[in-house]
C-alpha cells in the first residue's frame, strides 16, 4: 500500500491508539501519545535553586521545570547524550519537563503487547517531586 | 517564486561544482604526467648523449689501437722474413767459398748525387767463389734472390769514407753504380756508415724506384774485413694489403681512416685517403695533425676534437705515429652519428608526450560528459521533490489552518517538515558531491598507479621515474584520505539532522493522536518521516563503515608504496613485485565501487521516500478540504436548524398556525 493510500484508509477507517516507546536508563517503557504534549533534545537548561529539579527549561517562552526520570525510578542520574529527550507533559495542571535516556519509536497496543514492556506515566512517577516544587 | 530561483542557483552551481570536481583530477593528472614524460625526456638524451659520446670515443681510439698493433705485426712480420731471408743468402754464399776481392782493377763509372761525387773510379771485382761480379749480373745474386723471393744488390765499399756503390742487382731495374744514399726518414742516420762499422741496418729505402722495406748486411771477406754490402729487400706493395685492412676499418657509418707520411719530402701524402666527415672537415684536422707529427714517437697517441658551425662537435679525432714505417694513423669520428641516437630518444619522447595528451584530453572530454550527466541526474530528481515538498507542505499547512482544533499546531509542524525535508535534501547534496569527489581521487589514483606499471614495464631500468610514481601515488592517497576525512564531517550533520528529523516525527505522532479523527492522515506522514530519518541514520552510518575500511586500504597502500619505492633503489628485482602491489592497490580502489553503489541505492530508496511523503501530503491536502467542508456543512446546518427551532418556538409560544416546511429548508 502506498503512503497515499494509507492516509486515505487512515482517515476513512479510523486509527489505533499510538503510544511514546522510551527508556529510562536500562528500563524500556511506554505511555499514549495522547498524554504528552511535546518531545524534545537535551538543551542547556537554567539553573535551578530547587533539589527536585534538574533546572528551567524555556519552552516557547514559559519556564518548565525538568525532573530527571531515572533519579526519580533507579535513584541515578541520566548520561545525557545526542539521544536524550525531555517530555513534555501536563501533571495536575501543571507543564512538566521529564528527562529520560531515549525516545526510540512509536508503538501500536500489538507492539506493547509482544515488548513486554512497562506503562510509566511520568506524572505518576513525579508526583511527589512535583509536590515540592514553588 | 523566491524559493525556485534560489533553488535554481544553488541547482547550477552544484552542477558547476560536480563538473568542476570531476575535471580537476583528470586536468592534474594529465599535466602531471605530462612534465613527467618531459624531465625523463631531457634526462634520457643526457644520457643517451653522454653514453654514446663514450662510446664513440672509446671506439675511435680501439680503431686507432687495432691499426697500430697491426701495422706492428706486419712489420715484425717482415722483418723476421728479412733476418731469416738473411741467413739463406749467406749460407748460399759461404756455399760459393766466401766473399773475396780478387783479379785485375777495373775502372767504373760511378754516378754521382748530392752527397757523393761521382767520376771514374777503379776497383777490384767482387767474387763469390768463382763467380765474378764485375758485369752487374750475377747467377748468384739472381740465385739468392729467388730463394728469398725479393730484391738482392750487392754494395761495393769504395775508399776509406765506407760509402757504398751498387755493383750488382738482382733485377735490371737497379741502377748499378749508384751510392747507397741516406735513408728519407731520418736525416741523421746514414746507412752507408752503419754498415761500414759493421752493424746491419733494417729501414725503408728506395730501390728500383720503388719503395722497399729492407735489411743491409755487411759483406765481409775470409779475412773479416768489410769489402761491401748485402741487401735483400721486399717491395711495399707488400705493405699495401695493410694499408687496405686499415681504410676498411670505418669507425660507424661516416668515420674513416687516414695514412700520411710524417717526414721527408712525402710528408703530407696521403697513403690512405679518409671520407665522408673526415674528408669535410680536412682544412680543420690536417694541419693540426701534421705540425703535432714532428715530435711524436713511436706509438705516441693525440686526441683532438673538430668544433663545428652549431657549436657541437663536427667531428672526433684520433691519431697515432708508426715509425717503422714513418706513417701517422688517423681516426676521425662522425660526432653527428652520436647526437642521432640522443635526438631519436627525444622525438620518441615527444611522441609519448603527444600521445600522452590526446589520451589526457580523451580523458577529459569522458570525465566531463559522464560527470555533466551524473550532475543532471543528481541535481534534477532532488529539486523536484523539494520544490513539491515545499509546495503540498504549504497547501497541508493551509487547509490545516482552516480545521478548527489542530490548525496551528498542524501549520507549524509542516513548515518544519517542509524545512527538515529541505536540509535533508541540502546535506544529501553536499553527500553526494563528497562522494563524487572520493570515487574521482580513487579512479585517478587507480589511473597513477596503472600509468605507474605502465611505465614500469616500459622502462624496467628507470627506477627514478618510478619514484616519481610513487610519490604521486602516495600524494594522491593522502588527498584520498583528506576527502575521506571531510566526508567524516557530512556524515555527522546528516546523523545529526536524521536525529533532529525523528524528534520532529515524534512531535507530528504527538499532534496527530491529538487531533484525533483529522491528524490519523498526518499520523502516517508523521511515520513515514520518521522512517526518512531512520535510513538516512542508516546510510550514513554504511558510509561512515564504508569510509574507515575505505581509509584502512589507502593507509595500507601508502606504507606499502613508500617501502616499495625505498627498496626499489637498491634492486631492479624489485620492480616486478611493486608491480604486483600496484595491481593490488587498483584491486582494493576498485572494490570500493560496489560500496558506492551501495550507498547510491541508500540515497535512492530515501528520495523514493520523499516522493511517496509527497503523494501522502497531496492526499492529505484533499482529506482536509473534505473535512474542513464537512465541518463547515455541519456548521451551517446545525446553525439552521437551531434557527428553525427557535422560529418554531416562537410560533408555538404565540399559538399561530403551522410552520410552512420551506422556512426550515432555508
Amino acid at each position: 500500500m502506498s503512503v497515499a493510500e494509507e492516509v486515505a484508509s487512515a482517515t476513512s477507517a479510523g486509527r489505533r491508539k499510538q503510544y511514546l516507546l522510551f527508556a529510562v536508563g536500562d528500563i524500556r517503557c511506554y505511555v499514549e501519545l495522547t498524554r504528552l504534549n511535546s518531545v524534545v533534545p537535551w538543551a542547556t537548561l537554567l539553573p535551578a535553586e530547587e533539589d527536585a529539579v534538574i533546572g528551567w527549561l524555556n519552552y516557547r517562552g514559559n519556564r518548565v521545570p525538568v525532573i530527571d526520570m531515572a533519579k526519580q525510578v533507579l535513584g541515578e542520574e541520566t548520561s545525557r547524550t545526542l539521544g536524550s529527550r525531555i517530555l513534555l507533559l501536563e501533571c495536575s495542571g501543571r507543564q512538566v519537563g521529564a528527562l529520560v535516556s531515549e525516545a526510540f519509536a512509536i508503538g501500536t497496543e500489538e507492539d506493547i503487547a509482544t515488548s513486554g514492556m512497562e506503562r510509566l506515566d511520568p506524572c505518576e512517577v513525579l508526583t511527589s517531586a512535583i509536590a515540592r516544587l514553588p | 517564486m523566491l524559493g525556485a530561483t534560489a533553488m535554481k542557483f544553488s541547482k547550477r552551481s552544484l552542477r558547476k561544482k560536480i563538473l568542476l570536481l570531476s575535471l580537476m583530477p583528470a586536468i592534474a593528472v594529465t599535466i602531471v604526467l605530462a612534465f613527467i614524460i618531459w624531465n625523463s625526456s631531457r634526462r634520457a638524451s643526457t644520457i643517451v648523449r653522454t653514453n654514446v659520446t663514450d662510446f664513440m670515443v672509446i671506439r675511435t681510439q680501439k680503431s686507432l689501437h687495432h691499426g697500430y698493433a697491426s701495422a706492428e705485426v706486419t712489420a715484425n712480420y717482415i722483418d723476421r722474413e728479412l733476418r731469416l731471408n738473411m741467413n739463406i743468402a749467406q749460407l748460399i754464399l759461404a756455399a760459393t767459398g766466401g766473399v773475396s776481392l780478387q783479379g785485375p782493377s777495373a775502372t767504373r763509372e760511378l754516378i754521382g748525387d748530392e752527397q757523393h761525387v761521382g767520376g771514374q773510379t777503379s776497383l777490384q771485382p767482387i767474387r763469390f767463389g768463382s763467380d765474378l761480379l764485375n758485369r752487374g749480373r750475377s747467377d748468384i745474386v739472381q740465385e739468392v734472390a729467388q730463394q728469398t723471393g725479393g730484391l738482392a744488390i750487392v754494395f761495393q765499399r769504395v775508399g776509406k769514407t765506407g760509402d757504398l756503390v751498387r755493383v750488382a742487382a738482382s733485377s735490371p731495374a737497379v741502377r748499378l753504380n749508384t751510392f747507397l744514399g741516406k735513408t728519407t726518414q731520418d736525416a741523421s742516420v746514414n746507412p752507408a756508415e752503419i754498415i761500414s762499422s759493421g752493424n746491419s741496418y733494417v729501414g725503408r729505402t728506395l730501390e728500383a724506384g720503388e719503395w722497399h722495406i729492407g735489411r743491409y748486411e755487411p759483406l765481409r771477406d775470409t779475412k773479416g774485413e768489410i769489402i761491401g754490402a748485402l741487401y735483400l729487400g721486399q717491395s711495399v706493395t707488400g705493405v699495401t694489403s695493410l694499408q687496405r685492412e686499415l681504410a676498411a676499418n670505418s669507425i660507424g657509418t661516416h668515420g674513416s681512416v687516414a695514412i700520411i707520411y710524417a717526414h721527408g719530402p712525402q710528408r703530407g701524402q696521403m697513403l690512405v685517403k679518409p671520407f665522408d666527415i673526415a674528408e669535410e672537415t680536412e682544412s680543420q684536422w690536417l694541419p693540426v695533425v701534421m705540425s703535432k707529427s714532428l715530435n711524436m714517437k713511436d706509438a705516441q697517441e693525440e686526441a683532438l676534437d673538430v668544433p663545428s658551425k652549431d657549436g657541437n662537435d663536427a667531428a672526433i679525432v684520433r691519431f697515432s705515429y708508426i715509425q717503422k714505417y714513418d706513417w701517422i694513423l688517423v681516426a676521425i669520428a662522425d660526432a653527428k652519428e652520436l647526437r642521432q641516437a640522443s635526438v631519436a630518444v627525444k622525438s620518441e619522447f615527444s611522441r609519448l608526450q603527444w600521445t600522452m595528451l590526446i589520451a589526457g584530453l580523451i580523458t577529459l572530454g569522458t570525465v566531463g560528459a559522464l560527470s555533466w550527466l551524473m550532475s543532471r541526474r543528481v541535481v534534477d530528481p532532488l529539486l523536484g521533490i523539494t520544490i513539491q515538498l515545499t509546495s503540498s507542505g504549504t497547501q497541508i499547512a493551509s487547509s490545516a489552518s482552516q480545521q478548527l482544533n489542530a490548525a496551528t499546531s498542524f501549520n507549524v509542524s509542516s513548515t518544519e517538515v517542509a524545512t527538515a525535508v529541505k536540509e535533508i535534501s541540502s546535506t544529501s547534496q553536499e553527500l553526494l558531491r563528497a562522494m563524487e569527489e572520493l570515487s574521482q581521487e580513487a579512479a585517478r589514483a587507480s589511473e597513477i598507479a596503472r600509468e605507474g606499471s605502465t611505465v614500469l614495464a616500459g622502462f624496467g631500468a628507470s627506477i627514478e621515474l618510478l619514484e616519481r610514481a610513487g610519490q604521486t601515488i602516495s600524494s594522491s592517497l593522502t588527498a584520498i584520505r583528506e576527502k575521506a576525512g571531510k566526508i567524516n564531517a557530512v556524515t555527522a550533520a546528516v546523523t545529526k539532522v536524521a536525529d533532529q528529523t525523528n524528534l520532529l516525527s515524534l512531535n507530528a505522532a504527538i499532534e496527530a493522536e491529538k487531533a484525533g479523527e483529522a491528524g490519523a492522515g498526518f499520523g502516517v506522514v508523521a511515520r513515514e518521516i520518521r522512517r526518512l530519518a531512520d535510513q538516512s541514520a542508516r546510510a550514513s552510518q554504511e558510509i561512515e563503515q564504508t569510509i574507515r575500511e575505505m581509509q584502512d586500504a589507502v593507509g595500507a597502500g601508502g606504507d606499502e608504496v613508500r617501502a616499495l619505492t625505498d627498496a626499489v633503489e637498491k634492486s631492479t628485482e624489485v620492480s616486478e613485485l611493486v608491480r604486483a602491489q600496484f595491481s593490488e592497490i587498483i584491486a582494493r580502489v576498485e572494490a570500493m565501487t560496489p560500496r558506492y553503489e551501495m550507498v547510491h541505492l541508500g540515497m535512492q530508496n530515501q528520495s523514493e521516500g520523499a516522493q511517496q511523503i509527497s503523494e501522502a501530503m497531496w492526499q492529505l491536502t484533499e482529506t482536509a478540504s473534505q473535512t474542513t467542508d464537512a465541518v463547515a456543512e455541519l456548521n451551517q446546518v446545525s446553525l439552521e436548524l437551531h434557527h428553525a427551532v427557535n422560529i418554531l418556538k416562537q410560533r408555538i409560544f404565540e399559538g399561530a398556525d403551522e410552520t410552512t416546511p420551506e422556512t426550515l429548508q432555508g
